[in-house]
């Protein structure tokens, strides 16, 4: 198929799927179905439950026997050493975006580009610009951390973030309709927070703009908290 | 009434603020428009994405986070239209043996290309179908999209591939005729 010809299928896709207006309602019906396999689910619940009660009831008192009392929790060291705030210049931004359900969504990467090991704890702001540089009027909301999504362990020291040089933290985004429709790629720009200075996103999908899906709806942007990097 | 089964029901109630709700008004619209796109029906897509949300309601406990759910949903309904194809196809073998063909679903008077375009993509086979939507439209990565569909990312270059081949076929000879 010749690119024209995608082209125009992609835009025979987002024209029917802007036939699909916004919801404002929850069906009842729906709602009555849900509570009945809810119900439904405590039931096989609280029988399997019953069954592992009785399993570990019996595996713990053959532990306790063991070992006694007072086991310590792996990785709950706190024997970091305390480092400063990162600031903007010891960091390098970069955003990785995927199209996800009429969204872009995805990650900022931080790299400690820096000397030392610096710290980063809480959220950025992070702001973004239409290709005038004007920027992109959002209803920013918080999300969870990546690792709480994807059901893995805490980060050891989490909320806090230690960066060793050359080691990087990520922030989650997701940003959906896009309205009015950006006619260029849009820009990104992170604030670190607590004094720490702005930086400049890079990156080949910050230009990567979501679909107008809700022209009377706001554009808005999920930002999750620093955390570390998977596999960093 | 165990504690999880006291949770999930906090998630399911439709009072304002309630979970399902919540989830329900931020992606059913997302989630129909995806829906319709694999299905080529406005009402079909509703009852999946319906369908969709009453199965996830008993793991919603488990979703800490609404950026996974996005995830969690669109796989569900993916599957919910392809559960709707194989019985569909089963419920033709059946009329094949004892009537004609049914009408393709979703026909419609020719207004031009584009409409082509869109009938040609409700006549391909399920799987290249959805392999096209979630890369064209929803701009997924080929190894989501492979993760998705439960097979490997070349799979998914093939079945855009070929499907994208035969709907170039199915737009040129209606262009011919």
């Amino acid at each position: 198929m010749m690119d024209d010809d995608l082209r125009q299928l992609e835009g025979v896709l987002r024209d029917r799927a802007a036939e699909v207006p916004q919801v404002q309602d929850v069906p009842p019906a729906m709602v009555a179905r849900a509570r009945r396999r809810v119900a439904r689910n405590a039931v096989v619940f609280v029988l399997g439950a019953a069954v592992i009660v009785v399993g570990a009831s019996a595996g713990l008192a053959t532990l306790g026997a063991q070992h006694g009392p007072g086991v310590a929790i792996p990785g709950d060291s706190g024997s970091s050493a305390p480092s400063t705030a990162c600031a903007a210049p010891d960091l390098r931004a970069e955003v990785s975006l995927g199209g996800a359900m009429g969204s872009v969504e995805g990650s900022i990467r931080l790299t400690n580009v820096g000397g030392g090991t610096c710290t980063l704890s809480g959220r950025p702001t992070v702001s973004i610009f239409d290709s005038q540089g004007n920027e992109v009027r959002l209803q920013v909301t918080e999300s969870g951390p990546q690792w709480q999504a994807d059901g893995a362990p805490e980060p050891a020291g989490w909320p806090m973030v230690n960066l060793q040089p050359g080691s990087a933290a990520s922030v989650r985004v997701r940003w959906s309709n896009a309205c009015p429709q950006l006619s260029g790629p849009a820009s990104w720009k992170l604030d670190l927070g607590n004094g720490g200075g702005t930086l400049d996103v890079s990156g080949a999908d910050a230009s990567l703009v979501p679909p107008c899906n809700g022209p009377s709806e706001p554009s808005t942007l999920e930002v999750g908290p620093f955390e570390p990097r998977a596999g960093a | 009434m165990s504690r999880l089964a006291t949770r999930e029901d906090a998630y399911v109630t439709d009072a304002p603020g309630g979970r399902l709700a919540e989830l329900y008004v931020r992606h059913a619209a997302e989630a129909t428009r995806l829906a319709y796109l694999l299905t080529g029906d406005r009402q079909l897509a509703e009852d999946l994405v319906q369908d969709a949300f009453v199965k996830l309601a008993g793991r919603l406990v488990h979703l800490r986070d609404a950026g996974a759910f996005d995830a969690y949903l669109r796989r569900t309904v993916v599957n919910l239209a392809n559960s709707h194809f194989r019985r569909k196809r089963v419920e033709r073998t059946y009329l094949s043996r004892t009537a004609a063909e049914p009408p393709v679903f979703g026909e419609a008077p020719d207004t031009g290309r584009r409409d082509e375009l869109w009938k040609g993509l409700q006549r391909l086979p399920t799987r290249q179908r959805t392999a096209i939507v979630l890369r064209v439209y929803e701009d997924l990565p080929e190894d989501r999209v492979a993760d998705i569909l439960g097979c490997r990312p070349g799979t998914v270059r093939s079945l855009v591939s070929r499907g994208l081949a035969e709907l170039r076929v199915h737009v040129r000879s209606d262009d011919d005729g």
